[in-house]
């Protein structure tokens, strides 16, 4: 028997590719080898290090939720090399996938709580397998009401649009607000960072669990402003972003304090950061 | 526990017996640098070697490797993996040297085991080396390292005057050991106390203490104390310090392509360098010099203890002795031990 | 030496009286031999400063990263050419800067000096008796001719009292200098193998480089805030590598041909890169090389702070055309 090789990728096509915004596509991608990707299983929160040869490795949360057995989702921004490299693929190319990696959100512990999503941008990427994971039919029963604040600094900056202004909203007990940043002609939603606009819609702290993804000043104003809403520190999570090579927790390079987060996050809740060097 | 008795001209021999068709990986002085190297013959080998300026981490974690082969040519993906397997004879490991292979068998040998790591480990048989001397800048012994100690070697020598004692250690040594024949008949007494007498006398060049069950939580208390600054400003940020290092570890991987075929490499890093933590966005978590040292110096104090329960440095001294600008280890243990918070 | 060292530590008193904020000087290392770069930021630090010929480091490199601070920095006579070239390249103000020169004796080649005295060797007491250091330790007095225990670099030292410093700690020192020594012997001599055998000198030495890029943190005319071999820029050029990160052969005799030629001209001669590089390679043959060839190309031009490759005048040779 083969001894695993946890650096080598498992060979994948991309089998389609969404735009999302201007710089932001959702690729959806099938492992070649059909038991492969029938034993894939990850959990909402999870990465995986997506392969372009020749040009390097990068990790990406896992967007699409373990419910969806079809293809595994990876939302990228194009950024830098490896994610120029795969703006340029089209469907049908091969890449390299390896994972699941990282942990999770306790999504077991919070059955039969109330959810609060928080995201900007991209941010919401992370979040998405959340919500979808606790709207398929299975689990639905298990979780309360779903709140989503989403937020962009344009329309076109939103993400996910299908499930944020049609799917989402019209889901048994879940409410979505969306806000961007300026005005825009034909936008007659809401207007105003996410920060404030969290505020505003003053949900409530009672039984809730709360994600928040998005830009570093965003979660850092976000969860001020929670903190004033009397949201504990226990009961919010966020996921962190760090360089990462090995995603296996051996390269050293991804740690915070003696934390791995390729391996021990990257999904904390405040109360864990708040014992980590602020070195994130 | 097995031990003979190994006249010292004889050594070579041993050597040559032992490796067989194996590979033979010993120290060898390349223009005054003492690095380990596979040789051809035992003749190339520095016997009695003193301590090298690259670890025999070496050996199973190399500079740079090549991780597998990719070709994307015709719109296929082929992936070919690159996995050493031979079996080789590692030669004159010092116990603190030894003890890195430990710690490095926490990072790499820990569930996803590193397969290239592994690979290496299993096939390769260490022969350690007590020390007959010990450096300046020596200090195993405050982490209870001892000097003539060849625990995790598979099979051990110490000079004990007229011979080398020979310890066999593990069921891999006795296997290897069996292909000798030639020990010395000798009855030699009194060789626990000539080890002994060896490992005071080296032990008495390190005033060096480390109380891992203080030192570790003491960091947690001065992370943010200007200490860390203060030493960083004569730091150059360059990366002696972590490759010279038996316990270092960290590495980068790249690809490197010709067409459509390519390698995937791994390589030697340092936490050090600027670029080590730069996010794409231009983000870098520590983008001061001082961030970077200080969580240098928490990962071989701190970090390693409270993740592996082992810890990070080993007390070879090889940082302290090539460093440009002299930032002593040793200094910082005492330094920390002494602050007040 | 004392007296040097006695002066120094007056001097920098009065100094942080003026208004430095930092002085960069020596002070005693923690291992046999060896002295460490010391950051006064007070007064009473001056007392921990030193000079003795152990002090090896050329400390012009740390001015850059405090551009806008009022710095002294000690320096020798190898060191203080450094800093012109900065300045003239717009990375330091010389306005700034106080350059407090040491006339030099030299300095110990520290491993030869080890291996003479005991490994357990305490050092008392250093003198410079003009051909020779004589070192003090507990048990006795040891000689160290000049000729034989100086650096390659003092044995071709034209300017061990610095030109150009704000003051001087002490009386000139006699030239140091062996008349008889040729800088360029070695370069020479390496000029004179087959292609074969020049190839096969210098892979040998660079296949052992390490890329630990000391040679470069260390060098004052490496003075970019990012270096080409990095390329860690955000954007696009993300991981685009002039120079593979991974260490090959033909990698490391890119990385260091090239920054042997980005330092051509500006090189101040400390041959600081040659004594960190842990792994023992000659760097300084290099630099010679090439300033040789500067040399013989266009001719000796010691007033020209930036240096003959970046100046061009329309008599400068030209092969091509």
């Amino acid at each position: 028997m083969k001894t695993h090789n946890p650096l080598l990728p498992k060979i994948a096509t991309i089998a389609d590719i969404i735009r999302e915004t201007g710089d932001v596509k959702t690729f959806r991608v099938i492992l070649d080898d059909p038991e492969e990707m029938a034993a894939w299983s990850h959990e909402p929160g999870q990465t995986a290090m997506v392969s372009v040869f020749g040009v390097g490795e990068a990790m990406f949360c896992l967007a699409s939720s373990p419910t969806c057995r079809e293809w595994l989702e990876f939302s990228i921004r194009r950024a830098g090399k490896v994610t120029s490299a795969l703006h340029q693929l089209e469907p049908g190319a091969k890449i390299g996938v390896r994972g699941p990696y990282g942990n999770h959100f306790p999504y077991k512990e919070i059955r039969g709580k109330d959810l609060l999503v928080i995201g900007g941008g991209i941010g919401l990427a992370p979040l998405r397998p959340l919500v979808n994971f606790m709207l398929a039919p299975e689990n639905r029963k298990d979780y309360g009401n779903i709140e989503v604040i989403y937020g962009a600094r344009s329309y076109g900056d939103l993400c996910y649009k299908e499930e944020v202004f049609r799917i989402w909203p019209q889901a048994e007990g879940v409410t979505v607000w969306t806000t961007i940043d300026a005005p825009e002609e034909g936008w007659d939603g809401h207007v105003g960072f996410v920060p404030a606009y969290v505020e505003e819609v003053n949900p409530s702290p009672a039984n809730k669990f709360v994600a928040i993804c998005g830009p570093p000043i965003m979660i850092k104003f976000t969860v001020k402003g929670l903190s004033g809403l009397g949201f504990k520190e226990e009961q919010v999570y966020t996921t962190l972003e760090m360089r990462m090579k090995c995603g296996i927790g051996k390269c050293g390079r991804c740690n915070v304090g003696a934390k791995f987060v390729c391996r021990d996050g990257p999904v904390f809740s405040l109360s864990e950061l708040a014992e980590l060097p602020q070195e994130y | 526990m097995d031990s003979k008795l190994l006249k010292k001209d004889k050594l070579p021999s041993f050597l040559e017996h032992l490796t067989g068709n194996s590979m033979l990986v010993a120290p060898v002085r390349e223009d005054n640098i003492l690095v380990y190297r596979p040789v051809k013959s035992v003749s190339e080998v520095e016997l009695n070697p003193g301590k090298s300026v690259l670890p025999p981490k070496e050996w199973f974690f190399q500079q740079t490797e090549a991780l597998y082969r990719y070709n994307t040519g015709g719109g296929q993906l082929l992936l070919e993996e690159l996995v050493a397997e031979k079996n080789a004879v590692l030669y004159g490991l010092h116990p603190c040297d030894i003890r890195s292979l430990a710690v490095l068998d926490a990072v790499f040998r820990a569930d996803p085991a590193d397969r290239y790591y592994s690979a290496r480990r299993e096939n390769t048989v260490l022969i350690g080396l007590s020390c007959t001397a010990g450096w300046p800048e020596c200090f195993c012994t405050a982490f209870g390292i001892s000097p003539v100690d060849g625990e995790g070697a598979d099979i051990h020598l110490t000079d004990v005057g007229v011979a080398y004692l020979v310890e066999i250690l593990t069921p891999k040594g006795k296997e290897l050991a069996a292909k000798y024949t030639d020990f010395s008949e000798e009855k030699v007494a009194g060789l626990e106390e000539v080890k002994k007498a060896k490992e005071e006398a080296i032990a008495a060049q390190c005033s060096v203490r480390v109380d891992k069950d203080v030192l570790p939580g003491k960091m947690g208390r001065v992370f943010d104390h200007p200490y860390w600054e203060e030493l960083s400003r004569r730091c150059l940020g360059c990366g002696i310090c972590t490759y010279v290092c038996p316990t270092c570890h960290c590495f980068d991987i790249t690809d490197v392509s010709r067409g459509t075929e390519g390698q995937r490499l791994r390589c030697w890093d340092s936490c050090l360098f600027r670029d080590y933590t730069l996010h794409t966005s231009g983000h870098n978590p520590r983008h001061e010099l001082y961030q970077r040292l200080r969580n240098r110096f928490f990962h071989k104090i701190k970090y390693n203890y409270d993740r592996y329960g082992i810890e990070g440095c080993v007390g070879c001294g090889r940082c302290v002795a090539l460093c440009p600008v002299n930032i002593d280890i040793r200094e910082v243990f005492t330094t920390v031990g002494g602050l007040s918070v | 030496m004392k007296e040097i060292t006695e002066i120094l530590q007056r001097e920098a008193v009065r100094l942080f009286k003026e208004g430095v904020e930092y002085l960069i000087g020596y002070a005693a290392g923690s291992i046999p031999a060896s002295t460490r770069p010391f950051f006064a930021a007070r007064p009473e630090d001056a007392a921990d400063l030193i000079f003795n010929p152990f002090c090896v480091h050329n400390l012009v490199k740390y001015l850059l990263r405090y551009p806008d601070k009022r710095v002294a920095v000690v320096v020798k006579g190898c060191d203080s050419g450094a800093v012109d070239r900065l300045v003239e390249e717009r990375h330091l103000d010389r306005s700034k800067i106080t350059l407090i020169g040491v006339p030099c004796g030299g300095v110990l080649d520290r491993n030869r000096v080890l291996a003479e005295l005991s490994p357990s060797a305490r050092i008392e007491q250093v003198e410079d008796r003009d051909n020779a250091f004589v070192i003090r330790t507990k048990q006795r007095e040891h000689v160290f001719e000049k000729r034989q225990y100086l650096m390659e670099k003092c044995l071709v030292c034209t300017k061990n009292n610095p030109a150009g410093v704000d003051l001087l700690v002490g009386k000139e020192a006699p030239r140091v200098a062996d008349p008889e020594r040729d800088r360029l012997k070695e370069v020479k001599e390496i000029e004179a193998l087959e292609a074969a055998a020049k190839a096969a000198y210098w892979d040998r030495l660079f296949e052992r480089c390490l890329r630990c890029y000391a040679c470069r943190q260390v060098c004052p005319a490496c003075s970019c805030t990012e270096c080409s071999f990095e390329q860690a820029v955000p954007g696009w050029q993300q991981g685009a590598m002039w120079v593979a990160k991974a260490k090959t052969l033909p990698d490391n005799l890119h990385y260091h041909l090239i920054r042997a030629f980005h330092v051509a001209g500006r090189c101040a001669g400390c041959a600081e890169c040659e004594r960190v590089c842990p792994v023992g390679i000659p760097l300084m043959l290099l630099n010679r090389k090439l300033a040789k060839d500067i040399e013989e190309l266009f001719g000796e031009a010691p007033a020209d702070a930036c240096g003959a490759l970046c100046i061009y005048s329309p008599a400068d040779p030209d092969e091509f055309a």
